[in-house]
């Protein structure tokens, strides 16, 4: 423990609100959202990468908070899953997951919320083969995915055609 | 208005989908402290713990070891005693000179976050004075092996003995006799939240405060009360959102003893949250057994009897006596006929991480090793598989059907109610089976291979002994429910909202259901073993037939007639000849409790609408199960596609359709990950070779199929709504299903599928040594 910790400075956006602090260089995003700026819905499975609950959107890019330091966000406009829903109104993703049951535990929930909404921002019409694959870096143990895929597609519908049912 | 089997969405949605949910590494209290926990490095050791440089430590605040607990806190209870173990090994709270499995605590580092207590841990020094490990359980019951504890001869933990008929002489009258050795691969339950506690011992009220993960709280408050030498009502447990429950969160670690421990210690918050390294090689498993057994069939093809012993693979200790290999035993003649069945299991202690349940809780090796000799039967004797199952499932009028010995809970083992055969109708419609066979028979021998593969199963479920609910009617008219099963995501409050709604006719939203607290009911057992649905809904409904009766005696009061004039009508409790006359539930609750200072006007029943109900089933109840899938294997990858899944289940009456299918669905994904992936591997010297997510995988949306799902109901007989558990039904027969159809679909030679998991070089090598194809007309 003899090496000193080194301290920088961030400045980052997330979900609209600027932050400005002072961060312990080897603090990963996932923990510094959640324990400095007490989002906390972003959750942490693995920390390795490989599961995907950490979620988030960095500049546009979906990407697993545990695998990112938040020095490295500096700069970055970030969306994590507090920013979807309109005050207590929930975006058509999230609403779709609760109609199709897409969600148990809902631990995993976070980081495919972000994933799917990442997905559709650059394929409003996509097949259910390319949500597989696109969602196949996420792992969800409690719904055996159908209704997780079915709730994307319905989201991509709805989005696709305000108004309409599915 | 019936909510009861409707599709609800659930009321726990929004706050999960918000990033509002109440996880347990979402807690934080003032002055608190974190843990991280040094582990063994050796599978078999003597060890010396040097903390002298992780105290001196500016950034550590305590380093706890054996030596510093306290002795009603060195060793776990045994928190679930069973006469078919009865002199088990339990864990040390933290090792105490002798490590016995990879993983294993060994001391607590304190410190004011995360990051510095796992510093501090990298100062602990651990001297191993290595043994040679015990990892192969055949190897183990030999003279020759070292032992795992060195008072417990061949380490043999117990030896469970079944039988019923007489065996021996069925095998002498056999037409036909299949025999088979089949082995299961540990795995383990890898929720994605991992574990984690939060105790704090709160001076003022002198209680000790827990927040943890758990399946079975009061279990927990127990044996924290034992541990801190408390009574059991200074112990307070809280579940808030817990993310995946799998069985291995049902039972007590030795962290759930060490954290309050230090707490108390301490006299400050202390926070532990594993990581998803010390999951992986720490939290419990489930699976391993080797099973040799054959299977007595007549001419026909009808099963006279089934005999053999399987091995269990118990790891270093014991966390939930023998119940795995207890359920693998009395699971093993499943939905089918078997007039004479002998059993027998070793335990064997190893050094590997202790074995628990994990869903399908020892019910997925019974099934895998009965679907296997019936398969290996049918292929012998040239019988349809689904010919075969007919002949031998037990008939709808056969129900309760007695097998002959004793159940995990004592009883004499009897199915309450069931119909399989009509379950195996159902999921064969499903794929076309008919059709499928026809094509299959007609299908080139160049062409992609096709095969179906079946599995029946049965599931013990709705465990007693009882559950407790607490019922209130809120000033507005709104019903609290409160229990003591905490939820891991099987949606509760959603369910038995249905159920009390119902019972007074008022809107889903009008009920709230509370759970997480030890001090919202007095008695509870927890969330396990398919139980929850089944004995606290049944309890729900108790309490709600004991609240209306109040209620009806209140109205019938207020309105000067008799109760049985009254009905309850949207909130209400009104005359059932004019419905426009009556007294809401909110005035009876207004009336039962008066006003401060002036006499009650109703004395005679009491302040109040609050009830306490409970309900404790006679015995378990037993859901069942059909699933049949299709696959196509191709024989130059070994790439497995399965084109077609049916699962059919029998719950029972079912609360929400939504949240079974839910469970189905989920269920097949960890029977597929069973199936293809997830294997706990050791090397023999006990290291784990799987430590992280890219070695220990798990089904991804690329390698789950599209289920079709439908259900049969045969309402159980044993509880007053008529259900049965839906939590691990879809999990059991997924090998066994998946396994048939890969053997249909290769068809070769000396080609069978004996072990799961398998991977696709494991089938490469399997083809590879196998023989020509069968000839056409085989099954």
């Amino acid at each position: 423990m003899g090496a000193p910790k080194q301290i920088l400075h961030v400045d980052l956006v997330v979900n609209g609100t600027a932050y400005s602090r002072d961060v312990e260089a080897r603090r990963t995003l996932a923990d510094f959202l959640r324990d400095d700026l007490n989002l906390t819905g972003t959750h942490l499975g693995c920390e390795h990468g490989a599961c995907g609950a950490c979620t988030v959107i960095v500049d546009g890019q979906p990407n697993r908070a545990c695998l990112v330091l938040a020095v490295q966000a500096d700069g970055s406009e970030i969306q994590t899953v507090e920013g979807l829903a309109a005050g207590e109104q929930l975006n058509p993703v999230q609403e779709a997951f609760k109609k199709h049951h897409a969600l148990q535990c809902g631990f995993c929930t976070p980081g495919f919320l972000m994933a799917a909404s990442a997905l559709l921002q650059t394929n409003s019409d996509p097949t259910e083969l390319e949500v597989r694959e696109y969602l196949s870096g996420n792992i969800c143990r409690c719904t055996g995915y159908q209704f997780i895929i079915d709730a994307v597609l319905s989201a991509a519908h709805k989005m696709r055609e305000p108004g309409t049912s599915d | 208005m019936s909510l009861f089997g409707k599709r609800q969405v659930r009321a726990e949605d929004d706050a999960l989908l918000m990033g509002r949910g109440r996880f347990i590494d979402d807690i934080r209290l003032p002055g608190m402290l974190h843990v991280a926990i040094v582990r063994s490095a050796a599978a078999r050791a003597k060890i010396r713990v040097n903390v002298e440089a992780a105290r001196a430590s500016d950034d550590v605040v305590a380093v706890i070891t054996a030596g510093d607990l306290p002795a009603s806190a060195r060793v776990l209870p045994d928190c679930h005693p069973n006469p078919a173990l009865p002199d088990p090994r339990e864990p040390p709270v933290l090792a105490d000179g002798e490590v016995r499995y990879v993983g294993e605590p060994i001391c607590a580092v304190v410190a004011r976050d995360r990051y510095l207590a796992e510093d501090g841990a990298d100062l602990v020094e651990v001297e191993y004075e290595t043994m040679p490990a015990i990892i192969d359980i055949e190897a183990a019951l030999t003279a020759a092996s070292p032992l795992v504890h060195t008072d417990v001869p061949l380490n043999r933990a117990a030896q469970i003995k079944l039988a019923t008929g007489n065996t021996d002489q069925a095998f002498g009258a056999a037409h036909h006799i299949v025999r088979d050795r089949l082995t299961i691969q540990r795995g383990a339950g890898q929720a994605m939240e991992t574990r984690g506690i939060v105790a704090n011992w709160d001076r003022y009220q002198q209680k000790m405060v827990v927040w943890n993960v758990s399946q079975v709280p009061y279990v927990h408050r127990a044996a924290i009360a034992k541990a801190l030498k408390l009574d059991e009502i200074s112990v307070q447990v809280l579940n808030g959102d817990v993310g995946g429950g799998f069985g291995y969160k049902g039972l007590t670690y030795t962290e759930d003893l060490l954290i309050p421990v230090i707490a108390q210690m301490l006299e400050q918050p202390i926070k532990w949250i594993e990581d998803r390294a010390e999951h992986l090689i720490a939290s419990y498993h489930e699976r391993t057994q080797i099973h040799e057994l054959e299977m007595a069939l007549d001419a026909n093809g009808r099963i006279l009897g089934v005999r053999g012993r399987f091995l269990h693979d118990n790891g270093a200790y014991v966390p939930w006596g023998p119940v795995v290999p207890l359920l693998t035993a009395v699971n093993i003649p499943g939905p089918y006929k078997v007039p004479n069945f002998t059993v027998e299991c070793d335990i064997v202690y190893t050094n590997t991480v202790p074995v628990a349940p994990v869903r399908g809780a020892g019910r997925p090796q019974a099934c895998y090793v009965m679907e296997r000799l019936l398969d290996a039967a049918g292929r012998e004797m040239n019988i349809d598989a689904a010919d075969l199952r007919r002949l031998n499932l037990i008939p709808p009028d056969d129900y309760p059907y007695e097998l002959g010995f004793i159940s995990r809970d004592g009883t004499r083992r009897t199915y309450d109610s069931g119909n399989v055969p009509a379950l195996l109708e159902r999921a064969l419609d499903l794929v076309d089976y008919t059709e499928r066979r026809q094509l299959q028979a007609k299908a080139p021998a160049d062409g992609p291979m096709v095969g179906i593969g079946i599995a029946c199963c049965v599931e013990d479920t709705g465990l007693g002994p009882y559950e407790e609910v607490g019922m209130s009617i809120e000033a507005d008219g709104s019903v609290t429910v409160r229990m003591g099963t905490p939820s891991q995501g099987q949606g509760q409050r959603t369910a038995f909202a249905q159920i009390a709604a119902d019972a007074f006719d008022i809107p889903f939203d009008k009920v709230r259901v509370v759970a997480g607290n030890t001090e919202e009911v007095r008695y509870s057992i927890g969330t396990f073993a398919s139980r929850a649905g089944v004995v606290t809904g049944s309890a729900v409904h108790q309490a709600a037939q004991q609240m209306k009766d109040r209620a009806l005696g209140f109205a019938a009061a207020l309105l000067q007639t008799k109760t049985d004039a009254l009905m309850f009508r949207d909130g209400a409790v009104v005359l059932a000849d004019d419905t426009s006359r009556g007294v809401t539930l909110s005035e009876i609750v207004e009336t039962s409790l008066g006003e401060s200072g002036a006499p009650l006007a109703l004395r005679e029943f009491g302040p109040g609408m609050s009830v306490t109900g409970s309900f404790s089933p006679a015995t378990n109840t037993f859901a069942t199960g059909c699933h049949v899938a299709v696959v196509e294997v191709d024989l130059q990858t070994c790439k497995v596609n399965i084109i077609k899944y049916a699962a059919v289940e029998d719950f029972g009456n079912l609360a929400n359709p939504l949240i079974t299918d839910g469970q189905v669905l989920g269920g097949i994904a960890l029977g597929i990950g069973n199936t293809f992936f997830e294997k706990v591997e050791y090397d023999e010297d006990g290291q784990i070779l799987t430590g992280t997510f890219m070695d220990y995988l798990m089904a991804t949306t690329m390698d789950m199929p599209r289920v079709d799902i439908d259900y049969v109901a045969t309402p159980s007989p044993l509880n007053p709504l008529g259900m049965k558990g839906a939590g691990q039904g879809g999990t059991i027969p997924v090998p066994a299903v998946l396994s048939a159809a890969i053997d249909d679909a290769v068809r070769r030679e000396g080609f069978r599928l004996r072990h799961a998991p398998f991977s696709e070089s494991d089938l490469f090598q399997l083809l590879a040594e196998s023989g020509p194809p069968l000839t056409k007309g085989a099954k």
